[in-house]
């Protein structure tokens, strides 16, 4: 039933205190089991009964899973409450995570849902994805046979679809070190101060001097998953920076997106837009490049 | 808020009138004390759910009710056959202009559903667990007809049949003055255009809510969220019982707007209660609300306009139609309004109004703050700039040529007998709007918008509009106001009580209002058609007066002093001039209350009574007067991205008289930012009947991070019908803003867009760049 006041729906709960534990219980539960971190999607997919799962584990009391810190670039634990995200790459060289943090919802979203389950609800419009694209990051996943880990590009495969197993939890996300030079920026297009994203674009580059030595551009919202847009990287990548060059890319990021219509906009539309929105953000993240002089 | 020192009339010789006071409610408010409709409960409750239509045009069949009944923890599954008196057929007047100028109405579908939201059968059970799960076990058998969704195909005479009448056309009306082609003709520019606005919903924070009960000597007694406590005859004719066998109560409402003018919850829940004898209470999800409560009526409007070369407007011919969705409610009247705004505060020579409303298969349509006014402010506001661009005027210029005043007729006929500020209004809040801004980028324009516009305030005058209030003195000088209002969050009875403070002396902490209850409270009519200051205003006003008259002699004895000198004051009473003369009221009251003076007064008031215009030619009076006002708009437009920011907002209304200016000033706030939405994102959409906004995840109201500073500017003419000269300003306050914003946009692209809301899609299509 529809009722979005109430959860009317019943289901076996449990709050265990360890990575086996979940895995155990996953397991025990099998199909109908889900994992919930803050809920912030799912409780409302449940409501309204997109998803009905017979048995929830919650991973918030579970040790080793909220944690951030450096280690050969940034290690989030996949359970960290966004707001403590936001806090930390606040002014941090991973400004562009903060900048998506920042645009997801309010304060209230940010004080209960977290990194994982906005990666792992894989919604196109995830708002961390697109900057966590730029900055490679790989996500460790934790199942019955055991751990794994691959490239975030490599773990949405459609609309709020992945490639975890049932048994399976996300519990690290890890982030490429920037190095020196390197800026990076997101952006994105709502219709109201707090909404989902009709367009959002993630930048990071490094750059010496004039010239793009790396480039990595990412969008969400415009496609099946949050996507990477490697043509345009390769034409920058090597290449001294110049506007007849950004614009040109830019005019093929609106071609390698796949936008559709929907509620909250049109499919020309984001083509049109995802375009200024890359020019934009690339030329916030070349500002913010540190590194050569000019 | 900042008062301009010349513009009003000192407010000294008032005490709590015209005075900033932080309302008495407010703390509470904040921190969450305040008890609304659902947070009320019962022992013993039973928890009451609607099972509504699957299809927007359908004939039922069957429907098998067993399934649910058998349920443990089920008490009550009732369907059409079950309610008393299911059918209401509501009368307009005598005139039958074009089909059943008529309302039929039934509390649950029978026969025949006419939109999504339809309510078909209810459930009440032991949990809202088990009330859902009982709706999904009734069985119901339909055969989907075609319907129709287009109000302009509705309109054809072979079109589907919405209702069961002849025609989905549900009234016209006509307003003819002077002769257009005449006036057309004698016109430098003529400007046509055809403007259309969305659906909108009211977007209140507490959707429809309330409990039911059976008290100790019978009554049903229900608790509800509303606007209009006097359903309660309603809810009695449904059930066959006489009128006092019901009691409504009203207590804070979370906001109406109009959606909780017509009954929401109150008859499932007297049904429910009564068939089952327990408590019932019933809360709508914000889905619920949205798919099956009443919209603001979409409009399509043609709209010619012609004038001079100097920019004196010669001829006016506007063609109204509007979406009543699946039921008639009170669109006729909406549509009255529209019709008789139709020329907004100009006075035009020659004028001609042909406005429709139409049933179609959508979500039925009705009440929502402005009732008809802000839709057709939206196309005369535009026609107005497009007539000042073709004519090399500045948009002040041109209104300024033909805004009416004070003694001026509008094209009804009706003389404009209170004060009309819409020209200082609108050169105010240009001043204030000040120099456009610098764009922060070389893809952004600058815009500026104004807009003037006009709306009634109280009820049409062929309703016989009437209020009560209830004004007494306790032996310790408190004082008691009882009156039936609903404070809807406007300060409703805030406003009472500073007006029984004013004239009896007494501190605002003094007077306890007690209100909203159809068993203690006078009868005060409802909190719409922004009616509440003016008509129990007047009346508490009236009492209170009449209260104090009545201890005056006493006083003057008590005082040797003659009754004129005597002053209220701070819980005393003083010689005028002579301060170290004076007794505290409560000895005052005392010593009346020993000779048997009568220490409280029930006052009526009564609005001017009229007849129905002549609906062919619109003339007559429909209102008792308006309330004029005007903002102004800066806008940046990101031309690549389409996006608005409304960099600058200003509202200026006459109030004549603010009550309580903080009041006054929420009100214009919030107007302001109720228009906004209207100009720039809200729209329900509906495909073919079913809503694809059904939360608001897709249907969006700015919240606080997208709301500009709203600079406020209360002029006070003291010329309104209102108690101490007020206007309303609840209603009005919306009406302007979504013609500001268009204004400013079309003055930043140089391009016009027709149809709200003004988004970027529209908008970088308008630029040829989509
Ligand atoms: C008002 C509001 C506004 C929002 N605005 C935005 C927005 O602007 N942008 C945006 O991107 N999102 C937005 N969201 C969505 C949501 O808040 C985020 O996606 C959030 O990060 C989800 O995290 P969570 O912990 O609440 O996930 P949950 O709801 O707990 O879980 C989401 C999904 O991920 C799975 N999951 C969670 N953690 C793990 C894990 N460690 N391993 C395996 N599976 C896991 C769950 O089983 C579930 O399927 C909004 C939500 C709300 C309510």
């Amino acid at each position: 039933m529809i009722n979005t006041r109430i959860l009317t729906q019943e289901f076996d709960y449990f709050a265990p205190e360890s990575i086996k534990q979940v895995v155990e219980l996953l397991e025990r539960h099998g199909e109908g089991a889900r994992v919930i971190a803050g809920g912030t999607d799912l409780i409302n997919q449940m409501k309204e009964e997109k998803m009905s799962p017979s048995c929830l584990v919650n991973i918030m009391n579970v040790k080793g899973l909220r944690y951030i810190k450096e280690d050969e670039g940034l290690r989030i634990g996949a359970a960290t409450k966004l707001r403590d995200v936001r806090a930390y790459c606040f002014k941090s060289r991973y400004v562009a995570l903060y900048e998506a943090i920042s645009s997801l919802g309010k304060p209230q979203v940010w004080n209960m849902g977290t990194i994982g389950g906005n990666l792992c609800n894989a919604s196109p419009a995830a708002d961390t994805a697109p900057p966590l694209l730029v900055f490679k990051a790989r996500v460790k996943l934790v199942g019955k046979d055991g751990e794994r880990e691959l490239l975030l590009e490599d773990f949405f495969t459609g609309v709020n679809s992945t490639v975890l197993q049932p048994t399976e939890l996300m519990v690290e996300i890890h982030l490429d070190p920037p190095g020196d030079g390197a800026g990076n920026a997101f952006l994105k297009v709502a219709r109201v101060g707090a909404d989902i994203s009709k367009v959002s674009c993630a930048v990071f580059l490094k750059r010496q001097g004039r010239t793009c030595t790396e480039c990595r551009v990412a969008l969400g919202a415009v496609a099946p998953v949050p996507m990477r847009v490697k043509v345009v990287e390769e034409m920058i990548e090597g290449r001294e920076i110049e506007e007849s060059l950004v614009a040109k890319a830019s005019e093929i990021v609106s071609e390698e997106v796949k936008p559709i219509d929907d509620i909250r906009s049109s499919a020309e539309y984001r083509r049109q837009v995802a375009a200024v929105t890359f020019r934009d953000v690339f030329w916030k993240a070349w500002d913010r490049a540190i590194g050569g002089k000019n | 808020m900042k008062k301009d020192p010349k513009d009003q009339l000192s407010n000294y010789e008032y005490q709590f009138i015209g005075k900033p006071v932080p309302r008495h409610d407010a703390w509470d408010k904040v921190f969450g004390r305040t008890k609304y409709a659902d947070d009320f409960d019962m022992p013993g409750m039973l928890f009451g759910k609607v099972l509504r239509s699957s299809y927007p045009a359908a004939k039922i069949l069957s429907i098998d009710t067993s399934g649910a009944e058998k349920m443990p923890g089920v008490a009550a599954v009732l369907t059409a056959k079950d309610v008393p008196n299911n059918e209401t057929v509501t009368r307009f007047g005598q005139t039958h202009q074009v089909g059943g100028f008529e309302g039929l109405y039934r509390v649950l579908a029978d026969k025949k559903v006419r939109f999504m939201g339809e309510a078909v059968a209810l459930v009440a059970a032991e949990t809202e667990e088990i009330a859902e799960e009982a709706l999904a076990r009734i069985k119901v058998e339909y055969e989907q007809l075609p319907g129709v969704f287009d109000p302009l195909e509705a309109m054809n005479p072979d079109a589907y049949q919405v209702g069961e009448g002849d025609s989905n056309i549900i009234c016209n009306y006509q307003v003819r003055k002077g002769d257009v082609k005449e006036g057309f003709s004698r016109s430098h520019v003529v400007v046509e255009n055809t403007y259309r606005v969305p659906f909108v919903e009211h977007a209140f924070l507490e959707p429809e809510s309330g409990i039911a009960w059976i008290d100790d000597s019978e009554i049903i007694t229900i608790r509800v969220s509303t606007q209009v406590i006097e359903h309660f005859r309603d809810v009695a004719d449904v059930l066959g019982i006489p009128h006092n066998k019901v009691r409504v109560i009203a207590p804070m409402v979370g906001g109406g707007f109009g959606s909780k003018e017509d009954i929401t919850v109150e008859t499932f829940l007297a049904l429910l209660t009564w068939k089952t004898g327990k408590p019932v209470k019933m809360t709508w999800t914000r889905e619920g609300s949205i798919i099956s409560s009443s919209k603001r009526h979409p409009y399509v409007m043609k709209y010619k306009t012609g004038a001079t070369r100097d920019g004196k407007l010669m001829a006016m011919e506007a063609q109204l139609i509007s979406d009543a969705g699946a039921h008639v409610y009170l669109s006729p009247w909406v549509l009255l309004y529209s019709t008789v705004d139709a020329t907004g505060p100009y006075d035009i020579p020659n004028v001609k109004v042909d406005s429709y409303t139409v049933l179609t298969n959508n979500t039925f349509t009705s009440a929502n703050r402005g009732f008809g006014a802000p839709q057709v402010c939206f196309a005369y506001e535009s026609q107005m700039d497009e007539l000042a661009r073709r004519l090399s005027l500045s948009p002040l210029e041109i209104r300024k040529r033909n805004y009416l005043r004070k003694g001026d007729a509008l094209a009804t006929g009706r003389v404009l007998e209170y004060g009309v500020e819409t020209e200082k209004t609108a050169i105010k809040a240009l001043e204030a709007l000040g120099e456009p801004s610098m764009p922060s980028s070389p893809t952004e324009k600058i815009g500026q918008g104004l807009a003037s516009g006009m709306m009634s305030y109280g009820r049409m005058t062929f309703l016989h509009d009437t209020s009560r209030s209830y004004v007494g003195i306790e032996l310790d000088g408190s004082v008691t106001v009882r009156c039936g209002v609903q404070d809807i969050g406007g300060g409703q009875a805030s406003s009472l009580a500073s007006i029984a403070a004013e004239i009896l002396g007494v501190p605002m902490e003094e007077i306890k209002v007690f209100i909203g209850d159809t068993a203690l409270t006078p009868i005060a009519g409802t909190t719409t058609a922004t009616r509440m200051l003016y008509m129990s205003g007047n009346a508490t006003l009236k009492a209170a007066t009449e209260v104090k008259k009545s201890l005056l002699p006493k006083a003057a004895e008590m005082l040797e002093a003659s009754p004129e000198d005597l002053v209220f004051r701070d819980k005393k009473v003083f010689v005028r001039g002579a301060p170290a003369r004076a007794i505290p009221l409560a000895d005052v009251v005392k010593a009346c209350a020993a000779d048997g003076v009568q220490l409280y007064n029930v006052a009526q008031f009564n609005a001017p009574f009229r007849e129905l215009i002549d609906f062919k030619t619109g003339q007559g009076q429909v209102f008792p007067d308006f309330t004029f006002g005007s903002h102004a708009v800066e806008v940046a437009v990101d031309t690549e991205t389409g996006k608005v920011r409304v960099l600058k907002l200003v509202a200026c209304y006459d109030v004549g008289q603010a009550i309580n200016p903080l009041s006054a000033e929420g009100q214009i706030e919030g107007g302001a930012l109720y228009g906004l939405g209207y100009a720039l994102t809200e729209e329900v959409i509906l495909d073919k009947g079913i809503t694809l906004t059904p939360s608001f995840s897709e249907y969006l109201v700015p919240t606080s991070v997208d709301a500009p500073h709203v600079k406020t500017i209360m002029l006070e003419s003291r010329d309104g019908a209102g108690p101490f000269g007020a206007k309303g300003i609840g209603e009005p306050s919306c009406n302007s803003i979504a013609p500001a914003v268009a204004n400013a946009v079309a003055n930043a692209i140089g391009a016009r867009i027709l149809d709200l809301p003004l988004t970027p899609e529209k908008i970088l299509r308008s630029l040829q760049k989509l």
